[in-house]
């Protein structure tokens, strides 16, 4: 196993968020491992989802949006003026909630960011949407098979597309966010599959409210309430023996249910 | 017979728990079987050996009890697949005093080898070979998921009893005669308990083979 392997490659230091100048995030740290999945969960407004958003500057500092700390992406400051927007988003994929396919076939949907990335050698990216295909588990050797429209397809097949679409520019980091929310547990299944395939062989940061899907499927798990990270470790620590009684009473139900 | 699941780290999951369970099987046969060596072959070195080996039962039992709880906490499994995992821990509490109760029959031969006097009898040996056959009846069904073992091992629980019977007869008859004897003599007693204790173990485990296999809790039902 190599260094870089071995190593962090998405790491955060000290992020803290204001939207409107109230806080949303404070002092996250955290690290996303080189391969495996990192769950992310917490209660509604605990800032799981602005921290993904930053993290591939979806979320972008403006007047009203003020973001300190680091981001660093293989060393790179993800939020340095050097770094431009598209290679940041390249380079950290992001797969929303609901799948949303682009006009035309399937084999377009997973060739659109390629073309944006230039790839302009048919070759290769043939050769890159095979490769994406087949993680996630839709490809087929057969030509009019690939050249239907997206729209056909199930809705969880459809998800499985919009990751292939990302994996297809052969991101260091995937980031889910909810991505099942929206399938029945068939299509969730096969989508966890090809999260734990894709988590093989590079890092996936997942946020999930599903709290038996982060058990079942991340390394490593993030518990956020309050923009602050509560407690984070190995996943079959913190579901079997969690540090913290805050972290014991999410995992139980008994937060937010107003408790005398 | 339990279906596979295509989620790979489950199945990692069970695969492993099921591979320390077949060694914690192997090793509680082992264990009787070495133990009563150690008392009917006057082999002190076998005898050493069990006692041994009782902290690596201990520590099977520990990281069992690890994975099953990570299993539940993680996986969240349903109807075999809880029933596989509830029975394997279940198993292992069982297998664990199995072997608690090998390193008592270890050390009754520890005690007894180096010096001369009464020797375990023919009844002794029987009821030795009974529990060992029902050790080995018992891993096997366990592997084969063969319910029909419940049947066997509540059998030869039976001809267990009949002969502990007999033992402890024929030790009463000994501490009238062999006076002197009496220290040997309660020795050969605890190693008769023993036996018979190690076959109620090995009722629950067919019990719960049944369990794991057709969800059928038999257990209290004699």
């Amino acid at each position: 196993m190599s260094q870089r392997q071995l190593t962090p490659r998405l790491v955060v230091r000290a992020l803290s968020l204001r939207v409107a100048d109230a806080p949303v995030l404070q002092g996250v740290h955290l690290e996303v491992p080189a391969r495996g999945v990192l769950a992310v969960i917490g209660p509604a407004g605990s800032g799981k989802t602005a921290l993904l958003r930053l993290l591939n500057r979806t979320l972008a500092r403006g007047p009203t949006v003020q973001v300190e700390g680091q981001i660093l992406l293989d060393g790179d400051d993800l939020y340095s003026e050097r770094q431009r927007l598209r290679r940041v988003r390249q380079r950290v994929g992001h797969v929303f909630p609901d799948p949303v396919p682009f006009p035309g076939t399937i084999a377009d949907n997973v060739a659109y960011g390629l073309a944006l990335d230039r790839v302009a050698d048919r070759t290769q990216r043939d050769l890159k949407i095979e490769r994406a295909l087949k993680t996630v588990g839709l490809w087929t050797r057969d030509r009019a098979e690939l050249m239907r429209p997206a729209d056909d397809l199930s809705r969880g097949d459809l998800q499985l597309l919009c990751i292939a679409r990302t994996l297809a520019l052969d991101p260091v980091v995937l980031l889910l966010e909810n991505v099942t929310r929206s399938l029945d547990p068939v299509a969730t299944r096969r989508v966890e599959r090809c999260i734990r395939a894709v988590a093989e062989h590079r890092g996936v940061l997942m946020l999930t409210h599903d709290l038996a899907q982060a058990a079942r499927l991340s390394d490593e798990v993030v518990y956020l309430e309050d923009g602050r990270v509560i407690e984070q470790g190995a996943t079959a620590q913190v579901f079997t023996h969690p540090r913290l009684q805050q972290t014991e009473d999410f995992l139980a139900g008994r937060t937010g249910e107003g408790l005398a | 017979m339990r279906l596979r699941s295509p989620d790979a780290r489950y199945e990692a999951a069970l695969d492993g728990l099921a591979d320390q369970l077949g060694q914690a099987l192997v090793l509680a046969e082992s264990m009787v079987q070495e133990a009563l060596a150690s008392v009917f072959e006057r082999d002190t070195e076998r005898g050493r050996r069990v006692l041994d080996d009782d902290a690596r039962m201990d520590a099977l039992e520990v990281e069992i009890d690890r994975r099953v709880l990570a299993v539940l906490a993680l996986h969240r499994p349903v109807a075999t697949d809880l029933r596989w995992v509830v029975t394997t821990s279940r198993a292992m509490t069982d297998l664990e005093r199995i072997g608690d109760l090998a390193g008592a029959i270890a050390r009754v031969g520890l005690e007894l080898s180096p010096h001369v006097g009464l020797q375990p009898d023919g009844v002794m040996r029987e009821l030795g070979q009974e529990v060992t056959e029902g050790l080995t009846e018992l891993r096997e069904g366990w592997h084969r998921d063969d319910v029909t073992v419940l049947g066997r091992v509540r059998e030869a629980k039976d001809r267990v009893g009949e002969l502990t019977e007999q033992a402890r007869s024929s030790r009463l008859r000994d501490l009238a005669a062999y006076p002197d004897q009496a220290h040997r003599i309660l020795a050969l007693a605890e190693l008769a308990a023993a036996l018979a204790r190690i076959a109620e173990h090995l009722e629950n485990l067919a019990e719960q083979t049944v369990y794991r296999v057709e969800g059928r809790d038999l257990r209290h039902s004699r």
